[in-house]
């Protein structure tokens, strides 16, 4: 039985670069939410506009509903910037937390908990029963994004070592056994 | 579970996420952070698990999603294709919109303004490139989306613990020297002689 691979193989350079370039991926995403409205002040307001499109599949854009920064809104809404920040800030967390989040027997009961706020944020605002705010939207965003990261980064180092595995079990010829 | 297994759920899920999204009013339900996308890599997760008879790994889920957003990118891009073309001809193609959207850019220089409206004037191709260049931003958007959805799909659907199944049973261990058989003697009378 092999033993699952994070965070026991963090040793691992492979896993250790994984960890990283998700980490930087949220990190440069987050960055990016702030790039319309900081090039629409610069002037570049062409610029700005295909930033705002670069995001526009992603999220409804609604300016009441975004965060501004020298009076242009961010890239996305209240409730999206909540899930980008919460999935980068959840990198963070040490991996033994990681792992033991991931690999837990009731991770799909966290996972709905955690998501659960935001869901209801939604459904109850579509049926008009709730109004909800700038901060309820962020912080339920914020949750549930840091909640299905705590998933993904374990997902993504273990996709990592498993994918170097099969190349280098690829590579070595069969007798020589496990190359790692 | 071979590669081969992740095809058909990663087909049925990428199919249904291409058409979800291609469609004009239906895809709006990506704009909550992409939730067909994420949908399709939570049911081609889903649809793995059920037919795998070994513990599905989230780094599995991770392969499996990213599979599933390369294929609805594919089949998003070609399902434009005659949506395009139907637009184009009711004049609300992509290339109406790109002018109506460069017509309230303020401060564009007019060479730059006369130089897009000339690209523009191209109809059909001009369609084509931005249909091209959308399927490969959407290569780009849906295949992480559709990861994410993966790993979340093995995480709420795997109920096995690590290691569960009969593929991943333990190999038999290796005897060790002691417990090899002692090698059969020569069959000529050499022991023999060499006393």
């Amino acid at each position: 039985m092999q033993p699952p691979p994070f965070p026991s193989d963090l040793s691992v350079p492979a896993a250790r670069t994984a960890r990283l370039a998700v980490t930087a991926f949220w990190g440069l995403l987050c960055l990016a939410l702030l790039a319309p409205p900081l090039l629409a002040a610069a002037g570049q307001s062409f610029l700005a506009r295909l930033a705002y499109a670069f995001f526009s599949p992603v999220c409804h854009q609604i300016s009441a509903r975004s965060f501004s920064l020298a009076g242009a809104g961010w890239a996305v809404c209240h409730r999206c910037s909540g899930i980008y920040i919460g999935s980068f800030l959840s990198c963070f967390v040490p991996a033994a937390w990681l792992a033991r989040g991931a690999y837990s027997r009731n991770r799909r009961l966290w996972l709905a908990a955690a998501c659960l706020p935001l869901l209801a944020d939604v459904l109850l605002a579509a049926l008009g029963l709730w109004s909800g705010s700038a901060p309820v939207r962020f912080g339920t965003g914020l949750l549930a994004g840091a909640a299905v990261n705590v998933v993904v980064l374990p997902a993504v180092v273990e996709f990592v070592l498993e994918t170097r595995r099969t190349v280098l079990m690829a590579q070595v010829p069969e007798n020589q056994g496990d190359p790692i | 579970m071979n590669q081969e297994a992740m095809l058909k759920p990663a087909l049925v899920g990428g199919v249904a996420l291409g058409v979800l999204s291609a469609l004009p009013v239906v895809s709006a339900v990506n704009c909550l952070c992409c939730a067909w996308v994420i949908g399709g890599g939570i049911l081609a997760a889903n649809l793995y698990v059920k037919a795998s008879p070994i513990t599905v790994t989230l780094g599995r889920g991770v392969a499996l999603g990213l599979l599933t957003g390369v294929i609805g990118a594919i089949v998003d891009t070609v399902f434009s294709v005659p949506l395009h073309m139907v637009l184009a001809g009711m004049g609300m193609g992509i290339a109406e919109q790109l002018r109506e959207a460069l017509g309230q850019v303020p401060n564009l220089p007019p060479e730059t303004r006369d130089a897009v409206y000339s690209i523009l004037s191209g109809e059909g191709s001009v369609g084509l490139l931005f249909i091209v260049l959308g399927g490969l931003i959407k290569l780009l958007i849906y295949g992480p989306m559709a990861m994410i959805g993966g790993a979340i799909g093995v995480a709420i659907f795997e109920k096995r613990s690590p290691g569960s199944g009969s593929a991943q049973a333990p190999p038999p261990p290796r005897a060790s020297y002691e417990e090899l058989p002692s090698p059969p003697p020569p069959p000529d009378g050499s022991r023999e002689r060499g006393e």
